[in-house]
C-alpha cells in the first residue's frame, strides 16, 4: 500500500513538474486581467436581389458591449464545416460585404461567422496583440445570379 | 658519564640476550603447526598454492571487473550485460532504453508543435485547444522519460548480479577446465595427474 500510494505521489508530482507554462500573452487563464470578448449573437444574412449587377451580401448581428469589444471579424465559408476565411474588419455589428473593390461576392451559397476582437495592452499600456473571441454560428446565405 | 654509559650499552646487550632466550627456534621450524607431518605435506601444500595462484590468475584475465561494468551500463545501457556475455538481456536493456527515450522525444517534439501553436494562437478557442494539444503529449513525454530513468537504474542494478554471476560462471570453468587438465608444465617440471 506505501508503495503503490508512493508510486502515486511520485506520478503526480511528475506531472505537476511538466506542467506547460501559460506564456502566451492572450491566454485568460495565464493573465486574468484579460476581459475577453462575448460570443456574437443574431446573425442575420441579406444578399442582393437577383439581377444585380454588383452582387453584395449585408451581414447584421447584436452588438457587444464596448467594454468587451473593439471591432469585428466577418468570416466566409462554401459549406457548414469547411474552412472560414476572414472576408471583413469592421468597427460596428453591421458589414455589407461586396461594397469594396476588394470584396468578391459571386453568385452562390455561402456561410457566415462573426466574431468580436479586443485589443489588449499590458498594465503600462504596451500593446500584447488583438484577442479573437469565440465565433458565432455559421449563416447560410444564397446569392442570386 | 663514562658509567652511564656503559650501563646502558650493558643493559640493552642484556635484553637482546633475553629476548633471543625467549625465541623458541624449534617452535618456529615446526611444521606440524600448519598441519605438515613431513617435508613431502609442505611440498604438496605449496604445489597447490601455486596452482591456486595460477587458477586466480586465468580467473582474473577471463573476469569482469565489477566496476568497470557499472561504468559500462551507466553510458551505454544494456553494454555492462553484453561484456560479461550476458548479450540477449544486454540487448533488451538498451532496445527498451532507446525505445522509452524515443517515444518520449516523440512526445517531447509534438508538445513542442502545439506549444509553439499556443504562443502564436490570437483567438479564445485556438489558444485553449493548441494548450491542451500541447499538455498531453508533454505529460506522454515525461513519462516515458521517467520509464527510460527506471530502466537505467534497474540495469545498473542488474549488471552488478549479471556480473557477479559471471565471475562465479567463470570460476567454476576455470576449476572444471583445470580438474580435467591431467598433464601440466610448471616452473619445477611436467606433471601428470591420475
Amino acid at each position: 500500500m506505501k508503495t503503490k500510494l508512493l508510486l502515486l505521489s511520485l506520478i503526480l508530482l511528475l506531472i505537476a513538474a511538466c506542467s506547460l507554462k501559460r506564456e502566451n500573452p492572450l491566454d485568460p487563464i495565464g493573465n486574468p486581467a484579460i476581459i475577453v470578448p462575448d460570443q456574437v449573437s443574431g446573425v442575420q444574412c441579406f444578399a442582393s436581389g437577383a439581377g444585380v449587377i454588383n452582387k453584395f451580401v449585408e451581414v447584421r448581428w447584436n452588438a457587444n458591449p464596448p467594454l468587451n469589444t473593439d471591432g469585428y471579424f466577418v468570416y466566409r465559408g462554401l459549406a457548414y464545416n469547411s474552412e472560414y476565411a476572414v472576408v471583413d474588419t469592421v468597427a460596428t455589428n453591421i458589414c455589407n460585404h461586396g461594397s469594396e473593390p476588394w470584396h468578391l461576392v459571386l453568385p452562390g451559397d455561402y456561410w457566415y461567422k462573426v466574431s468580436a476582437y479586443r485589443d489588449v495592452e499590458d498594465g503600462d499600456g504596451n500593446y500584447l496583440g488583438r484577442l479573437e473571441g469565440r465565433r458565432s454560428e455559421p449563416r447560410f446565405i444564397r446569392v442570386p445570379a | 658519564m663514562r658509567k652511564i654509559i656503559f650501563l646502558l650499552l650493558f643493559l640493552t646487550l642484556a635484553s637482546c640476550l633475553l629476548a633471543q632466550i625467549q625465541f623458541d627456534i624449534d617452535a618456529f621450524a615446526d611444521s606440524t603447526k600448519y598441519g605438515w607431518q613431513d617435508w613431502r605435506d609442505r611440498f604438496d601444500y605449496r604445489a597447490g598454492l601455486t596452482e591456486r595462484q595460477e587458477l586466480l590468475q586465468i580467473y582474473e584475465m577471463e573476469s569482469s571487473q565489477i566496476g568497470s561494468s557499472i561504468l559500462k551500463s551507466t553510458l551505454i545501457p544494456g553494454f555492462g550485460q553484453i561484456s560479461s556475455k550476458a548479450g540477449t538481456k544486454g540487448t533488451i536493456f538498451l532496445g527498451a532504453e532507446l525505445l522509452s527515450l524515443g517515444v518520449s522525444l516523440y512526445f517531447f517534439d509534438r508538445s513542442n508543435y502545439y506549444y509553439n501553436q499556443y504562443l502564436q494562437a490570437t483567438q479564445i478557442d485556438e489558444i485553449q485547444e493548441y494548450y491542451s494539444l500541447a499538455q498531453t503529449p508533454r505529460y506522454y513525454s515525461a513519462l516515458f522519460l521517467a520509464l527510460g530513468a527506471v530502466i537505467w537504474a534497474y540495469n545498473i542494478y542488474d549488471v552488478i548480479q549479471t556480473t557477479d554471476s559471471y565471475n562465479a560462471e567463470v570460476w567454476q570453468e576455470v576449476l572444471e577446465k583445470f580438474s580435467k587438465k591431467t598433464v601440466s608444465m610448471g616452473p619445477e617440471g611436467i606433471r601428470v595427474r591420475f
